[in-house]
């Protein structure tokens, strides 16, 4: 499963931040409902590891000594 | 109903007849060979038995496998996820949630200036049923919500993604004293629904089944979610999941 590319848009209510989920925007590959299962399992673990890289990251930079004298 | 009718009556029928031995039938058989009567009686029994078995047994038992395999699908999955670490020191817990209405539930504060409106307000509730918790985490069983209570609550009732700090809202969740005192008050909160697949056009539809949380209560771990590129990382990985969960459920 993918999802369909759109720009992120959130809406800060009463502190939430709210975000739109369209059902149409789910899109489901493979012919068979297994096949669709195992596509959507790759897609999230591809989809994890990008969250892991993304916040290692964001930790290494907070680590990093900002220089000073 | 029919299809039963025709796998049991029928040999059912002719066991009876056989074995309350109607003269005529009984005379007939023995004609033909003296234990006529048992060898089919035996024939039919055992048929029975055996439709009985592959008609109703096994698959139930295949489908109880699957039942079973779907959780351990999202086990793995989850102890995959939750392998990488994504939030160091912060570990997440997830679970999945799936609205059931009840007759009375008084897990709701009391609210309403009428007696009467305050007692029709625990009829009919919806409430929300954990059916499954990330392994290696427990959840207070005394923490029970309804669909108009917490963050899921109001994903669930909104029908959209909603990310949330728990200490800056902790007064805005409606929850009772009791529950309050069962959450430790850090954190943050994510909550998508899992909307219903629809086998026949392969695609999901607006029907809300269920719905999916990500939450850590570790202290501080709510800073996280101050960052828009988290929230967006965030929002996109609780959506993937949520459309697996529509797979399965």
């Amino acid at each position: 499963m993918s999802l369909k590319k759109k720009a992120y848009k959130e809406t800060k209510i009463d502190g939430m931040y709210v975000i739109d989920v369209d059902p149409a925007d789910f899109q489901f590959k493979g012919s068979t409902e297994r096949e669709m299962l195992f596509n959507a399992i790759q897609d999230f673990i591809k989809s994890a590891r990008k969250l892991k890289e993304h916040f290692d990251l964001e930790l290494k930079h907070a680590s990093t000594p900002q220089g000073g004298s | 109903m029919e299809k039963i009718s025709l796998i049991y009556v029928l040999p059912l029928l002719s066991l009876v007849i056989i074995l309350i031995r109607l003269p005529e039938i009984d005379r007939w058989l023995r004609n033909h060979y003296s234990n006529a009567p048992f060898l089919i009686t035996l024939i039919l029994g055992g048929s029975t038995i055996l439709t009985h078995v592959i008609t109703v047994v096994a698959p139930l038992k295949k489908y109880e496998r699957q039942e079973n395999n779907k959780w351990t699908i999202i086990d793995n999955l989850i102890a995959t996820y939750l392998d990488h670490e994504i939030f160091r020191g912060s570990p997440l817990v997830a679970n999945i949630m799936i609205p059931r209405r009840v007759f009375y539930c008084t897990w709701e504060p009391a609210i309403g200036s009428s007696v009467f409106r305050r007692i029709s307000a625990r009829f009919f509730v919806r409430r929300l049923d954990v059916v499954w918790l990330s392994p290696g985490n427990m959840m207070n069983k005394q923490f029970r919500i309804t669909a108009r209570q917490g963050i899921t609550g109001k994903a669930y009732t909104i029908g959209r993604t909603i990310i949330r700090d728990i200490p800056g809202s902790i007064d805005q969740l409606n929850f009772t004293e009791q529950q309050r005192a069962t959450i430790s008050g850090n954190g943050f909160v994510a909550s998508t629904p899992i909307f219903a697949f629809d086998r026949k056009y392969s695609r999901s539809t607006q029907k809300i089944v269920g719905i999916v949380t990500f939450s850590s209560s570790i202290p501080g771990s709510e800073k996280i979610i101050e960052s828009e590129k988290n929230r967006e990382i965030l929002k996109e990985n609780i959506t993937e999941f949520s459309g697996i969960c529509s797979l399965i459920l």
